[in-house]
């Protein structure tokens, strides 16, 4: 007796056990979910099997995962806070204590450290106020990390919103979305973020004196010391201001591909019979169009830090003390050539972040196309034997 | 010919309403700045409240913001504008910068895009799926994920000591013949002047220009691709054409969308240079810009911004005439 099933390498079970537990957590809120999707759970299978047979597509969920794991954990394995500056006496190297600003001594014998190439104190080496740059990477990748989630959960579906909505409806909305939407497309991107998150530290300063509770959750999220609160509006701005240049493009995008998705019988069908139209554009629609625009999601991810490190190398966004991987190149800059490390480090970890994410976005391009997984289902398909134990019948 | 000229038309109508919305977009974006512009003008805190006064008169501030915005844009579009900051001509301003910096910097990035860009893309199409593919691919890919300031640091480190690269002052020639230098030079065969701007000019346009390859590469090898597995192409191979004819033709149906995506990127290349220009210490348009946005010189920023709205608006459009002449088929 023979029976077709999937050669399975450790990457595909570990892939296996990741959409198992996602299931049965999904299953658990809303009953017979699992039974009812058997189909959908298969192919989301298929596509992990395909992203781990794709090279390109595992070193960058690799770099992806790596950049996640050191953006959460980053803050609680630095071996020192962002903004402690590190005292050397006589010959032993002393942490400065918690308490940021630290005063020098009034000894002979203590210096602070710094511009220090790597070495066993400080890993990656220090910065012009002896602190450590180890420390301000990793939590710089924090900052990063929640810039860009707090930007693409908003930004890009604003465009996706507008873009179902001129393209469903057509005629004079749509007109009149794509104007607006021209007006947002003939700036270039990031001249309309600098000026944006120039003008809005004052406003955003303002909402987070009367709302100090979401003060208090930005300050967790992004892990800095309360006492640099007031630091937060202009990093709060960066991210207002990439959420209204974030969304042109997607509006372009999605009007053009919900243009001709509206065509399909499918979507007459649901008209005929009677669902409204936001549950066609939300249901029907999207979901026929979300490959593309997983796709660009995916990348824009990296995009997004991109952007902010540009930002923040400009002098907007992070400012001191805080820790962003733009603004220690920024501040790193001055001493270039000689305090190499300032710049290339921070530098580094930018361009394999932002690899990591395109790498990912390039892989999954192939991953979601449908064709492509029946070939991956064909490869690793194999015919074997089962012994079947033979019941008396 | 009839159609080309009414299409013309339309596109001219629209575009004005897409330039209001713009500036006054920029305008808005400016006016949330708090406090009075005029004190900040003025020179701050310790500015004399008769010098405030005149400012305010002088630039109507307490007029509501449709007859201010009327009357910044009448100044600017009139070439009269004087920035309160800088008092200096606005619109004088952005179109040395623009004459001396930004065109020649974006038109070698440019032309840096178009030489690597597509050669490098029809490479990558043509070798689908081996490792040249794979290299290529990845190398466009870092194109998009460079932090070019990074980057910048690092070539300039290790270009300067061998005398490739100046960071010196910008090379301004000592005639003037179309006020442009680098018409100028050309014209008069001075190449002593042009080896100079190009000496200083080239790390910054192959920087600016690497994520344009990034992005110019991935396109054209996949317009190729799709290009290539139309049926005019069965029927060439069939035929017995020659390999490099058969490419000719498929390069010339998947023309389309990369004349679209070059003129796209030339309106970003445009004002896009902001953080090279930083780098290099080229008094360029976006250099001038992040100046007027830090000084909080709206009229400076609302004609910066109307220059390059407009030269985007204008090369879009001969991007839509390219079209016609690319693939007959278009009509207008």
């Amino acid at each position: 007796m023979a029976e077709e099933v999937y050669e399975k390498k450790v990457l595909d079970r570990i892939s296996d056990a990741l959409i198992d537990g996602l299931v049965s957590i999904i299953d658990k809120v809303k009953p017979g979910w699992r039974v009812k999707n058997r189909g959908r759970i298969e192919e989301w299978k298929l596509m992990l099997y395909a992203l781990n047979r794709s090279p390109v597509g595992l070193l960058g969920t690799s770099l992806v995962v790596l950049f996640i794991i050191l953006a959460i954990a980053g803050p609680f394995i630095a071996p020192v806070s962002y903004d402690t500056q590190i005292i050397f006496c006589d010959r032993d190297a002393r942490l400065a204590p918690p308490r940021t600003t630290v005063q020098i001594p009034d000894n002979p014998f203590c210096r602070k450290l710094g511009l220090k190439p790597g070495n066993f104190t400080m890993l990656l080496g220090g910065d012009d106020y002896g602190r450590d740059l180890w420390s301000r990477v990793l939590y710089g990748a924090r900052t990063s990390l929640v810039v860009a989630i707090i930007v693409m959960a908003v930004g890009p579906w604003i465009g996706v919103l507008l873009g179902l909505v001129a393209g469903y409806y057509g005629g004079k909305i749509d007109e009149l979305l794509m104007r607006i939407t021209d007006v947002f497309l003939v700036f270039p991107g990031l001249i309309l973020a600098i000026a944006f998150s120039a003008v809005l530290p004052y406003r955003i300063q303002d909402v987070l004196s009367v709302h100090p509770l979401l003060a208090d959750v930005m300050r967790v999220l992004f892990a800095i010391k309360p006492e640099n609160e007031p630091q937060l509006a202009s990093l709060l701005s960066v991210i207002v201001a990439l959420w209204l240049v974030w969304w042109p493009f997607y509006a372009r995008l999605v009007r053009g591909m919900v243009l001709s998705a509206k065509e399909n019988t499918y979507v007459e069908a649901a008209k005929a019979l009677g669902v409204p139209s936001w549950k066609i554009m939300f249901k029907h629609i999207l979901p026929n169009i979300a490959g593309p625009i997983i796709v660009f999601y995916t990348m824009d991810f990296g995009g997004v830090i991109l952007t902010e490190a540009g930002l923040s190398f400009l002098g907007l966004g992070a400012v001191p003390p805080l820790a962003d991987w733009g603004r220690i190149i920024y501040d790193g800059s001055r001493y270039f050539p000689d305090a190499w490390w300032l710049v290339f480090f921070p530098g580094l970890f930018i361009f394999l972040t932002v690899l990591g994410f395109n790498l990912l976005g390039d892989a999954l391009r192939d991953v979601l196309d449908p064709r492509m997984r029946r070939s991956i289902e064909f490869k690793i398909k194999k015919r074997v034997v089962v012994e079947e134990v033979s019941s008396g019948s | 010919m009839a159609d080309l000229r009414r299409f013309l038309i339309r596109r001219f109508i629209t575009f004005i309403p897409t330039l209001i919305g713009a500036t006054l977009l920029v305008y808005f974006v400016a006016a949330i700045v708090p406090g009075n512009p005029a004190r900040l003008w003025a020179g701050g805190e310790k500015a004399s409240a008769e010098v405030v006064q005149r400012i305010i008169e002088e630039y109507k501030l307490n007029e509501p913001w449709y007859i201010q915005y009327y009357y910044f844009m009448k100044m600017v579009l009139t070439g009269k504008a004087i920035s309160p900051v800088t008092h200096t001509n606005v619109w004088a301003e952005v179109l040395d910068r623009f004459k001396t910096v930004t065109l020649p910097l974006t038109l070698l990035s440019f032309i840096f895009i178009i030489v690597i860009g597509i050669p490098l893309g029809i490479i990558s199409a043509i070798k689908k799926d081996t490792v040249i593919d794979m290299i290529l691919r990845i190398f466009a890919l870092t194109g998009i994920s460079m932090p070019i300031f990074w980057l910048a640091y690092l070539l300039i480190a290790a270009l300067t000591g061998r005398g490739l690269v100046t960071l010196a002052g910008f090379p301004m020639p000592d005639y003037s013949i179309t006020g442009i230098p680098l018409i100028d030079g050309l014209l008069k065969g001075d190449f002593e002047y042009l080896s100079q701007l190009l000496k200083r000019l080239w790390l910054p346009s192959l920087l600016l220009s690497y994520a344009g390859i990034g992005v110019l590469v991935r396109l054209v090898r996949n317009s190729f691709l799709d290009a290539y597995s139309s049926d005019f192409v069965d029927f060439m191979i069939a035929r017995g054409f020659p390999r490099r004819r058969m490419y000719i033709h498929v390069l010339r149906n998947a023309l389309a969308p990369i004349v679209t995506v070059l003129g796209l990127q030339f309106g970003g290349l445009l004002a896009g240079a902001v953080i090279t220009e930083t780098i290099f210490g080229l008094p360029g348009m976006g250099s001038y810009m992040i100046r007027a946005i830090n000084n909080f010189d709206y009229l400076s920023l609302m004609a910066g911004v109307l220059y390059v709205a407009i030269i985007f608006m204008i090369v879009n459009l001969i991007v839509d005439i390219l079209y016609a002449v690319i693939d007959p088929r278009v009509r207008y």
